[in-house]
């Protein structure tokens, strides 16, 4: 690593580890400007995607000039500053049902930059800064060579923060019911709370087992939820009203202690319910302040007025080693010290007659 | 605030209405009665009472009557094309250069092209012709008493040529909008009945949302015919509804290519950004791929010439209105092409085009609004194994080819499924007389009488 590099990523990694969990706007947007003349020139198929919309370094003022590559360039390049053969771990998007799209590449040089950042955000966000919880997991375990992001997260957390009686309540076959209804049993025989964590599809396949089964648990009280992922392409879907309704009614854990997590392969560093230790009704998503977020019109990506909805942009320092900027396909809107996530702005139909290339995908399928 | 009745319904079904429906768009609002079942049986019943002053009319006098409707109507051009693009997204020059291309084909001469072509005399929608092969026998065609035809997408004119096919075929018809266009198929049923009330009667057009199941099963059994445009899915619903034994005629979401010969030019680039940038590429007529027979040299010359003048026409007519979905796929339309190594993009992020230059040969479809991929084919013989299934094939535009490769590869993707052959400039205005789909769409509203001596 050059000498620049490692100093910046000295301040990054600095910044992740104040206490006070802030970062004023000119200090980030100091780091944001050094990042992107760093991943600049490091970077070519950026590069490239810069100079063909004539910026460069040394001529913005502001992290949201910075010109966001939309998540879609993960599935054509390694956006890599350095060797993509040397990556610590490549992390996948999740294909769609269909199999048929190519899967999204972030090349990852740097897990302790990924640990500094989720670490903290987990603390904050999940566990309201309690020392430790056990954490029982619905997502598999990560393994060296192991491509899913979110199996990284949470095996971190879980090994940093989660205590011995964390685990992961699943196998090759899917969740381990007898497992995961065990540790229940035992947390609820202890009195302690647990943080289970997985995706929405995974709990909502859970629920159906629960229901089937004539199931249901009241786990002890801060007992906790995160769940995160949408139903884009799946077989099963549920709204979130629903789904917390569930949580309620199978696990004895309300709406404040249900917190949904936003992030993305493409990201290191993730987004949160806002919810703790002071519940707030519809809590905004808020991010650690090394990510920035800004809410953009779909059509010219220009910056919208708080309170209109548009696509979700980062900014994330934690992204050193690959593209910090990243424009989302996400519908958010901002709000008073976050942002509200409102879907995806996926799957256009086509207005006439014609078919589009989604439907399309599907339509030519044997 | 200009509100515009977007029905054209019998006077006394709007007596019986108690609650109405809006639907705003920028400065102007459309607005519905909200129906019941009740009120569908009314229509049918009414509907049908109507059409005996149809049945009394030579079709010749149908024909002029459209034909004068289309006139009148292009006298109000600027007007409805304004009110056209606000609803539909369309840019006003889109709109217009459409509803131009529209109202030609409804003028007498088209449609009695299209009559003849189908028929051979169109005379036996009025009366038993004798038969032009078979001697001694006779001919009559009949349209079924009630016909229901439900629309959907939002290219302007589509619906109003199924109305008027089924005003030919002397069926009263009740047509259901679609939301994306509700609004061209009223001007023309209202202004139809000014000039000719005792043609226009026999038409009931509205809105309802897709999916209002007590609405569609109604109407749907009420029917003696139906038509549906849309995909798959309400394709099927609509089956549901339809009586055993009746007719249902479909016309689902298609695509279509094009292909450029050895001796494609710079005016064939030019032609296929025509049809490209005409309604925003959302016709099933409108092309998705252009195969270049040649190297990928030769694509992105092909490709780069085609941005130009899809850069001009960005000037003259501009691309529509987009969802945040339609600007999010084509952004990753653009961004997959700009950041792969086997690919090339043409247009800028604010040009309102894209063109992509790809090795691949595979088809692709398009997320359309003006996007095109090119690709490079080693021979034009090799494009029909590339073609996807052919229950999804439209037409296929050709330039650049010796009449005797035009005719092999016409008959190549013949085979393949593609329905209709064509210049590049003619691709998305097939005529009033094409065999849609394949089929003969007026004789598909009809049943024949033979009269045997």
């Amino acid at each position: 690593m050059t000498a620049p590099a490692e100093s910046l990523r000295k301040q990054i990694l600095a910044a992740m580890q104040r206490r006070d969990f802030s970062l004023d706007d000119d200090a980030f947007n100091d780091l944001a400007l050094r990042v992107f003349e760093f991943q600049f020139t490091h970077i070519l198929p950026y590069r490239k995607y810069c100079e063909r919309r004539q910026v460069q370094p040394g001529r913005v003022p502001h992290w949201l000039q910075i010109p966001a590559v939309p998540t879609a360039a993960f599935k054509e390049a390694a956006l890599v500053a350095g060797d993509a053969n040397a990556a610590q771990a490549v992390f996948l998007t999740s294909g769609t049902t269909q199999g048929q799209e190519k899967r999204g590449k972030h090349h990852v040089l740097d897990l302790e930059l990924y640990d500094a950042s989720l670490l903290p955000t987990f603390a904050r966000f999940v566990l309201a800064y309690r020392k430790q919880m056990p954490i029982i997991s619905l997502v598999p375990e990560w393994q060296p060579g192991g491509t899913s992001s979110l199996g990284y997260m949470i095996t971190t957390a879980m090994r940093e923060l989660g205590g011995p009686e964390s685990g992961f309540a699943v196998t090759e076959q899917g969740i381990d019911y007898e497992q995961l209804h065990d540790w229940l049993h035992d947390a609820i025989n202890e009195n302690t709370p647990v943080c289970i964590a997985g995706t929405s599809l995974a709990f909502v396949h859970w629920f159906d087992h629960l229901r089937a089964n004539n199931l249901s648990f009241q786990l002890p009280a801060r007992s906790r939820v995160m769940d995160t992922g949408g139903f884009k392409g799946l077989e099963r879907s549920i709204s979130s009203a629903e789904l917390e309704d569930a949580y309620a009614e199978l696990l004895g854990i309300g709406s404040k202690y249900v917190i949904n997590e936003y992030g993305m392969t493409e990201m290191l560093s993730q987004y949160y319910d806002a919810k703790l230790p002071n519940a707030a009704q519809h809590a905004p998503k808020q991010g650690p302040p090394w990510v920035r977020f800004a809410v953009v019109d779909a059509t010219t990506l220009e910056p919208l007025p708080p309170g209109e909805t548009g696509l979700l942009r980062h900014f994330d320092l934690a992204n050193l080693f690959s593209v910090s900027a990243i424009q989302t396909e996400d519908l958010g809107r901002t709000v008073e010290a976050g942002f509200q996530l409102l879907g995806r702005a996926a799957g256009a139909p086509p207005r006439g007659c014609s078919i589009a290339m989604d439907m399309f995908l599907s339509a030519v399928q044997p | 605030m200009k509100t515009i009745d977007a029905f054209f319904l019998p006077a006394n079904i709007l007596e019986n209405v108690t609650e109405w429906r809006f639907q705003q768009y920028e400065d102007l609002r459309l607005r519905w009665p909200v129906l019941d079942a009740d009120h569908i049986k009314t229509i049918c019943a009414h509907l049908r009472e109507q059409r005996a002053q149809l049945l009394n009319t030579p079709v010749a006098d149908i024909v002029a009557a459209i034909s004068k409707t289309a006139h009148t109507l292009h006298g109000q051009l600027h007007d409805i094309a304004r009110d056209l693009s606000v609803v539909t997204g369309y840019s006003v020059p889109v709109v217009t250069q459409t509803l131009e291309h529209m109202l030609r084909d409804w003028g007498a001469a088209s449609l009695q092209t299209m009559l003849r072509a189908e028929l051979s005399d169109e005379r036996m929608l009025d009366h038993a012709v004798p038969d032009p092969v078979v001697p001694g026998k006779h001919v009559a065609a009949f349209g079924y008493p009630l016909a229901l035809h439900v629309f959907s997408g939002n290219v302007p004119g589509i619906a109003v040529t199924s109305l008027i096919r089924s005003l030919l075929a002397k069926s009263a018809t009740l047509g259901k909008t679609a939301a994306g266009e509700p609004l061209l198929p009223v001007l023309f049923a209202r202004t139809l009945h000014a000039v000719a009330p005792h043609i226009g009667a026999s038409l009931a057009i509205t809105y309802w949302p897709g999916g209002s199941e007590q609405l569609e099963k109604t109407a749907g059994a009420e029917a003696d015919v139906v038509v549906v445009y849309g995909g798959d899915e309400a394709v099927r619903a609509w089956s549901d509804y339809v009586q055993p034994g009746r007719r249902l005629v479909v016309h689902g979401a298609r695509v279509s290519f094009t292909v450029a010969g050895p001796a494609a030019t710079r005016e064939d680039a030019a032609a296929i950004a025509g049809a490209v940038a005409a309604y925003d590429q959302q016709g099933c007529v409108s092309p998705h791929v252009l195969y270049v027979v040649g190297d990928f040299e030769r694509a992105r010359s092909f490709a780069h010439d085609v941005s130009e003048s899809l850069a001009e026409l960005a000037q003259l007519q501009p691309l529509g209105r987009l969802s945040a979905a339609e600007a999010v796929a084509i952004r990753n339309a653009r961004t997959a092409a700009e950041f792969s190594s086997d690919a090339d993009l043409f247009g800028d992020d604010d040009a309102g085009f894209s063109v992509i230059a790809e090795r691949d040969p595979a088809f692709r479809g398009s997320c359309l609004n003006r996007v095109l991929y090119i690709k490079p084919v080693a021979s034009a013989d090799d494009v029909a194994s590339l073609l996807p299934a052919r229950d999804y094939l439209q037409s296929a535009g050709l330039a650049g080819f010796s009449i005797d490769d035009a005719e092999r590869i016409a008959r190549q993707l013949g085979l393949a499924g593609v329905t209709r052959v064509t210049r590049f400039d003619q691709l998305p205005w097939p005529p009033m007389h094409w065999h849609h789909d394949g089929a003969a769409p007026m004789r598909e509203l009809l049943y024949f009488q033979d009269v045997e001596s």
